[in-house]
């Protein structure tokens, strides 16, 4: 006989019961169960089976449905034949991972009546998708066998796939490789198969780019990609993608930031780069121009760098030069600087400032040095002025300044001895003495006194400088007087100056500028100019920015001439402006109008004074679009004011120009550009510019750049604009330094917490470490190299190491690094003394600190009533400290506060007992004659 | 709102260009329309020179244009560029000029006199109404 009873439990469960006959049981696996059960019945009995008319039990199960972490009641029939009297019983026994609550478990006398139980089983979260037998029932009847009945459950489905990244952000270096580590966790209760596709950039190389993946119900797999950063890119961020499909469906897609810094600082020990290029002009109306450059440029060894130029070549003009500086060909006196966080040494081309009395911007044929240490700073020059035939012959020159910090003071001391050239009458011989002393975080005020001596006189020069610098301003007064003028190496001969910075709000800005100046050279026996500017900025939205400004100026020049016309001129300029600049995800617009007069003066002996005043207008609007691969930019100015012969004049200027990446075309890193540019109102006829260049970077370490040009300002003699074409070859290669960069080390994960790099700690690859300006990202072995100041700290960036990372200290190069672990306080407030009652507490204004050996702390946060938590503590040993001053009851620590050991695989937990102020009674004598109460006091 | 906005800023902007109105001219003595050898050191702190070629187009009236075509020579670190622009002038007197040069952001603003196919003078750059640079000039007429 076959039963099927259906019955509906609370919960909508469908259940069927099914009785297999008698003559199945023989073959079935249950039977034999069964049996095996029946034999170990101690108290033979009646056999209810047999009054079951022949029926068995044999082969039964029940099925219910459910969800993981879900109960489900399930109501169970009984069998009419099954007695409901004696010593046996019904139960139900779960299997591994289920559960039962409430009642599993009844004897035979208290069925009587029932055709059922209900039994409520829990479906534990690991269970899979399909058929699971939860639980048995188990009938036992005396001198009967047996009876097992399976509880199956149809677990439905449940989806579950994410992808963790092991950091939140990837670093690298261009021409380096970076790895992506990601692990894919499938908290559902059914395997996934998934293909998994990782993109990058066009012409990046990325391995592998795609794969299957297979994740069992509850585990992980954790999968990597190489991901090859181009060397021909920039710095700045790109990005990645990770995606899931199913089936060809996207399940799932994460976006990845990688960081690339293509800084050409020292990664490893790849030493300077040597760039060698030749490039060559030509067009049909004159011979062609070559100019050949070389350039050493990186670091030498440590934190020494060094950069050097040379340059042969004929002396270009013209268009030739144009195309030559388009193609980043420049001719330049050969120099060679080395640098270092000590200072530099320039050989060759060299120059050097002094201050604003024993000489500025002095330059020449020699040596130019500077170097500082803390408390001293030292300036030097030896050089030859440079020959020319307007300056003469070259004239040697000498000049040392040193700074010594005494506390708050700076004394300064200069020497100068400077020339322009035998002819030129620029000259100087100086002799200064300063100070400079701050006044707080903020405010230094500065005054040099010197002696100067210049062709054709001397005389005594002082300046004097106050400024003031915080957060929201920049303020400075200078006021100098420097007797020679710029002719003897000063900026004027009479100046004073004051600008004024200020943030007036986190929208808004001001800045407000107003000198004046008085200089006598060589050719002017005096030039001066003054006026004042004030401008106002403000941010109406977090990408657009309005400002206004105000400013007059005037200039006035007066001619040495050694005939008997003398000639001046001058002017002034008021203008009103008005201006906005936006930034719309790839849009850029920018507009401006200025209004004002414009005032020039001419003076003549012949015909004496001249003045005009105009009105003056102009526009200026720009705009542009950048894109991946394409950039556009249209800028437009137009200027109408009247000319010095007194007629409208409207000049404007229009350019169109793009960039096109043509990585398509001709490779990774290939780039094409083009200019047009038209000008009207600067000549008879509209002035038109088109420019163009391809920049192919053949190999690595070959380069390509071809550029042509037609430009109406070279016009040949026939007034015709021949196309100028010209091509440039680079090569460059990177040589092996002098000596690898000074600090060498591991970032490694340290397992066990002891700060020691050891066999089985495995390292850390991408970590990005910074000394100075230098930067380095360790390899796949943990390995980095970093040049700079060896006396710095190397600083490990952490944000670049897997997420919950934190650096641990250390005291060599090898820096440990280790996931953060948590750690509890749990605070105990022991009763009174004499007060067996339970102290009431509100603890949570504990301040709880741990402080680790090179002092660094950690404060912990009250996540109980009485437990505080530090949520990431790297693993070693603290110190604690606590601030319980905030607590309304005033408490103490019984004892001295623990240390505590963060390892690894456990949460460290430490208890403080805390003791109350004991309560101190007395008893007061009442002053009148009423008794009191006796009051307590803490 | 926005189009009382857009009416004043209108009426504004043409008032102001009604204000560009020609005043009286002046008629040059000397022609100037040819081919110049043009040079110029900056003085003070880069000695930069400049070298090239002007053409001036003379107009009807006082007023002259024209462009250079030529390179500057960084005296400090020898670095040489092209110079490239125009020019645009009057002669205010007799025998004197004044104009302007665009070859940068600023213009370079010459006054000089002329005298025997030679003109000679100084220049000024204005940055914000601070002289910038100064230096001297000459123009040597080519056949």
């Amino acid at each position: 006989m076959r039963l099927h009873l259906f019955a509906r439990s609370a919960s909508a469960i469908v259940f069927v019961y099914k009785l297999g006959a008698v003559e199945a049981e023989a073959q079935s696996p249950l039977k034999a169960r069964s049996d095996r059960v029946a034999s170990s019945a101690t108290v033979p009995a009646r056999n209810w089976l047999a009054n079951a008319r022949g029926d068995a039990a044999t082969g039964a199960r029940i099925v219910a449905t459910g969800a993981p972490s879900t109960f489900q009641i399930v109501t169970i029939p009984l069998p009419a034949e099954l007695p409901r009297f004696g010593n046996g019983s019904v139960e139900v026994i779960p299997r591994e991972g289920f559960r039962i609550i409430g009642q599993h478990r009844w004897s035979l006398p208290a069925l009587s009546g029932k055709a059922s139980i209900v039994a409520i089983i829990g479906i534990p979260a690991s269970a899979r998708f399909g058929v699971a037998t939860g639980a048995d029932v188990r009938i036992d009847v005396p001198g009967s066998p047996t009876v097992s009945i399976a509880v199956e459950f149809d677990v439905q489905l449940v989806t579950g796939l994410s992808v963790r990244l092991s950091q939140a952000t990837l670093n690298g270096r261009t021409g380096s490789p970076a790895t992506l580590s990601y692990e894919l966790v499938n908290t559902g209760n059914a395997t996934e198969t998934v293909d998994v596709v990782v993109s990058a950039p066009a012409e990046w190389n990325l391995k592998p780019s795609s794969g299957e993946a297979s994740i069992e119900p509850g585990s992980s797999i954790r999968r990597k990609a190489v991901v090859h950063i181009p060397r021909n890119i920039g710095s700045g961020s790109f990005f990645l993608r990770l995606d899931l499909l199913d089936k060809g469906v996207l399940r799932s897609s994460v976006p990845i930031t990688l960081e690339v810094d293509g800084a050409t600082t020292n990664y490893s020990s790849v030493g300077p780069e040597i760039t060698i290029a030749v490039a060559r002009a030509a067009n049909r109306s004159y011979s062609g121009s070559t100019l050949t450059t070389a350039s050493i440029r990186g670091p030498l060894f440590d934190s020494v760098r060094i950069d050097a130029t040379l340059s042969v070549g004929e002396g270009a003009s013209g268009p030739f030069s144009q195309a030559f500086s388009r193609l980043g060909s420049y001719s330049s006196s050969p120099s060679v600087a080395l640098s270092s966080p000590f200072g530099r040494l320039a050989v060759g081309a060299a120059s050097s400032s002094f201050s604003d009395l024993t000489g500025l911007y002095a330059y020449g044929r020699g040596a130019a040095l500077e170097a500082h240490r803390p408390g001293w700073h030292l300036v030097g020059l030896g050089a030859m002025s440079i020959a020319s035939p307007s300056a003469g012959a070259a004239q040697p020159m000498a000049g040392l300044r040193a700074d010594v910090g005494l506390g708050r003071i700076t004394v300064m001391s200069s020497l100068s001895h400077l020339r322009g050239g035998d002819r030129s009458g620029r000259q100087l011989d100086a002799m200064g003495l300063g100070a400079s002393m701050a006044f707080g975080a903020t405010t230094t005020l500065q005054a040099e006194l010197a002696r100067r001596r210049f062709d054709g006189g001397g005389g005594t020069g002082w300046s004097s400088e106050i400024s003031r610098t915080d957060a929201e301003t920049d303020a400075r007064v200078r006021i100098t007087h420097a007797p020679g003028g710029s002719d003897a190496f000063a900026r004027a001969t009479d100046e004073i100056v004051g600008n004024v910075s200020r943030a007036l709000s986190r929208r808004m800005s001001m800045i407000a500028n107003a000198w004046r100046t008085s200089d006598e050279t060589i050719a002017f026996s005096n030039l001066g100019s003054s006026g004042w500017s004030l401008r106002s900025e403000y941010l109406i939205h977090p990408t657009t920015r309005v400002s206004v400004e105000a400013r007059s100026s005037g200039v006035r020049a007066t001619t040495k001439d050694s005939r008997d016309m003398s000639t001046g001129y001058g002017g002034g300029e008021r203008q009103f402006s008005a201006g906005v600049n936006s930034v719309f995800r790839e849009f850029y617009l920018s507009g401006s109008i200025a209004g004002g007069t414009l005032d020039r003066k001419t003076l003549t002996a012949a015909a004496g004074e001249a003045n005009r005043r105009s009105p003056e207008i102009l526009w200026n609007a720009s705009a542009a679009w950048r894109g991946v691969n394409t950039t556009a930019e249209i800028r437009g100015r137009l200027d109408e004011t009247r000319n010095v012969g007194g007629e409208v004049v409207r000049q404007s200027n229009l350019s169109l120009r793009g960039t096109q990446s043509l990585a398509t075309v001709f490779g990774s890193g290939s780039t094409g550009d083009i200019e047009v540019e038209q000008l009207r109102g600067f000549s008879r006829n509209a002035t038109m510019l088109v420019r163009s260049g391809v920049s192919i970077p053949v190999t690595s370490t070959l380069g390509i750049k071809l550029y042509a040009e037609r430009n109406s300002q070279f016009a040949t003699l026939s007034g015709d604009s021949p196309w100028t074409f010209a091509v440039r070859f680079q090569h460059s290669a990177r040589v092996p330094m002098v000596r690898p960069p000074g600090t060498t080390g591991y970032v490694y994960r340290d397992i066990n917490g002891n700060g020691k790099r050891e066999a089985g700690e495995p390292g850390v690859e991408g970590a990005v470490l910074t000394r100075g300006k230098e930067l380095a990202v360790s390899d796949a072995a943990g390995k980095y190299r970093l040049g700079g100041d060896k006396r710095a700290d190397v600083v490990l960036d952490e944000a670049s190491l897997p997420l919950g990372w934190v650096r641990e200290p250390a005291a060599s190069a090898d820096i440990p690094v280790g996931a953060a672990l948590t750690a509890e306080i749990h605070f105990i407030v022991a009763p009174r003394v004499g007060d067996a009652a339970e102290l009431q507490v509100d603890l949570s204004g504990i301040r709880a600190v741990a402080r680790d050996a090179m002092g660094r702390e950690w404060q912990a946060t009250m996540t109980g009533s009485n437990v505080a938590t530090f949520g990431a503590l790297p693993v070693g040993n603290y110190s604690l400290a606590l601030d319980v001053s905030a607590v309304d009851e005033p408490l103490v620590p019984q004892t001295k506060l623990p240390t505590i050991a963060v390892t690894t695989g456990i949460t460290a937990s430490v208890t403080i007992r805390l003791d109350p102020r004991p309560v101190r009674m007395w008893m007061a004598e009442p002053k009148s004659a009423e008794k009191r109460a006796p009051t307590p006091s803490k | 709102m926005k189009r009382s906005f857009k009416v004043w800023f209108m009426s504004g902007s043409l008032m102001i260009s009604g204000c560009l109105q020609p005043s009286v001219t002046e008629v040059p003595s000397v022609s100037l329309r040819g081919r110049w050898q043009y040079s110029a050191v900056e003085g003070g702190s880069t000695g930069a020179t400049i070298i090239g070629i002007i053409t001036i187009q003379q107009n009807a009236s006082a007023t002259f244009d024209g462009s250079l075509e030529g390179s500057s020579k960084n005296a400090a670190t020898g670095e040489t560029r092209a110079f490239v622009g125009t020019i645009s002038g009057s002669a205010p007197a007799e025998g004197a000029i004044d104009f302007d040069l665009f070859a940068e952001p600023q213009p370079r603003r010459h006054v000089g006199k002329i005298e025997g196919g030679v003109l000679a003078g100084t220049w000024l750059r204005l940055s914000g109404g601070v002289i910038s640079a100064s230096g001297t000039f000459s123009m040597q007429r080519l056949p």
